[in-house]
């Protein structure tokens, strides 16, 4: 997946500046710097990485397109805003990028009973928190307006996996700060950009289209995790009107196949709607094509859902069940 | 044609037992019959042209390792 940016340095530097290669490239690097730095335990952080990525590499992962894009995010703002991109400072950002992405999964998986090896890898969270911050330390001085988004993102995305865990019911409104807030980390990147180029006055609709991809991204998994949400009794937004919605002698099950998986499709289109609108407004040709892209992908994950549910439905209405 | 209780277990071994639904989408009738249910004719052509395949696909789906598409 190539990222039509205008990169500085001719059309070989184009052809290298590919998103896999950027991210592979940010991969290699935090990899070296674990070893070097944490010697007994930089292999196992750096297995934990590609074994975390369902298909078993880390690179190809985090360039997915179902995944939430907090590596593209930066270059599609210089990108609209700029109409070029400096290669290094993108290569530097999605360096931190990584390396926060990893210390967030890794503290996320802890706590929400995803966790399996990640215990033994507690002491590597400090390292990856210091290449996330590193970085923009070479950018911006410490006096610099960007470190009051930097502390207030970095904070929110922290204090979200706590507030959830503490939730017993999600309501709509706990639904829409805690998933804009697991991701808030995203728009760190993406206001390093924004200063770097002068554009800072530009950020809060980008703010807010990156809170409402969130919001999408979370409905999409809750929709497909919710059995293993309920097995591990996590709190989501959608497990808490499949429980609030079902008959009383009805399974969770029974209902999601009966209503549930409709009304959450439902849920989720409004905000492909609302995501697409606000694309359009950003006038970012690389992120509409993602989206589209994204929706591509998803419609095809869907589809065979979608047809099973509807077979079920003639199933029970054979059998004269409501 | 049974109980709500009894159709719930029932749709629960339609999406968990293999066994069961072939036997469903072979003898319907008979299927049936051991839970309780009396399926007229019309019922059971209509069970005969059903996807199962399609409907256990769903459970499997939801039923798999966690998706993890996100951060």
């Amino acid at each position: 997946m190539r990222q039509a940016l205008a990169i500085s340095g001719g059309p070989d530097a184009v052809a290298d500046f590919s998103l896999h290669h950027r991210v592979a490239a940010s991969i290699e690097k935090l990899r070296n710097r674990l070893h070097t730095e944490l010697p007994e335990l930089g292999q196992d952080v750096s297995t934990w990485m590609d074994a975390i990525a369902p298909g078993g590499e880390a690179a190809n992962y985090l360039s997915d397109p179902l995944m939430f894009p907090i590596v593209q995010l930066p270059a599609w703002l210089l990108q609209s805003l700029t109409g070029s991109a400096d290669a290094g400072f993108l290569s530097d950002v999605t360096y931190s990028t990584v390396s926060g992405y990893y210390h967030v999964r890794l503290m996320d998986n802890i706590q929400d009973g995803h966790a399996t090896v990640e215990g033994k890898l507690l002491p590597a969270a400090g390292l990856l928190e210091q290449q996330f911050r590193g970085v923009y330390e070479k950018y911006f001085s410490s006096q610099h307006p960007f470190w009051e988004h930097f502390e207030r993102f970095w904070q929110a995305t922290s204090a979200s996996v706590e507030k959830e865990a503490l939730l017993r019911e999600m309501s709509l409104d706990d639904f829409r700060e805690i998933a804009a807030d697991k991701y808030a980390a995203a728009k760190i990147p993406m206001a390093a950009a924004a200063f770097h180029s002068g554009h800072a006055a530009s950020l809060p609709l980008w703010f807010r289209f990156c809170d409402e991809l969130a919001r999408a991204t979370q409905l999409l998994d809750d929709l497909l995790d919710w059995q293993d949400d309920l097995r591990a009794e996590r709190c989501t937004y959608y497990l808490s009107h499949i429980l609030g919605c079902k008959e009383g002698h009805e399974s969770p099950e029974s209902y999601v196949f009966r209503e549930g998986f409709f009304w959450g499709l439902q849920q989720l289109r409004a905000q492909t709607i609302l995501i697409g609108d606000l694309a359009l407004e950003l006038n970012c040709g690389d992120l509409i094509h993602y989206l589209d892209q994204r929706e591509a992908t998803l419609r095809l994950q869907l589809i065979p859902i979608q047809q099973g549910l509807e077979h079920y439905r003639q199933l029970r209405q054979i059998l004269g069940g409501s | 044609m049974a109980s709500q209780t009894n159709f719930e277990g029932l749709v629960h071994k339609v999406l968990h037992e293999p066994g069961f639904w072939s036997k469903l989408k072979s003898d319907p009738e008979g299927a049936l019959k051991a839970h309780g249910f009396h399926p007229t004719p019309a019922q059971v052509a209509a069970l005969k042209s059903l996807d199962y395949n399609s409907i256990r696909g769903v459970a499997q789906a939801f039923n798999g390792p966690a998706q993890g598409t996100i951060c």
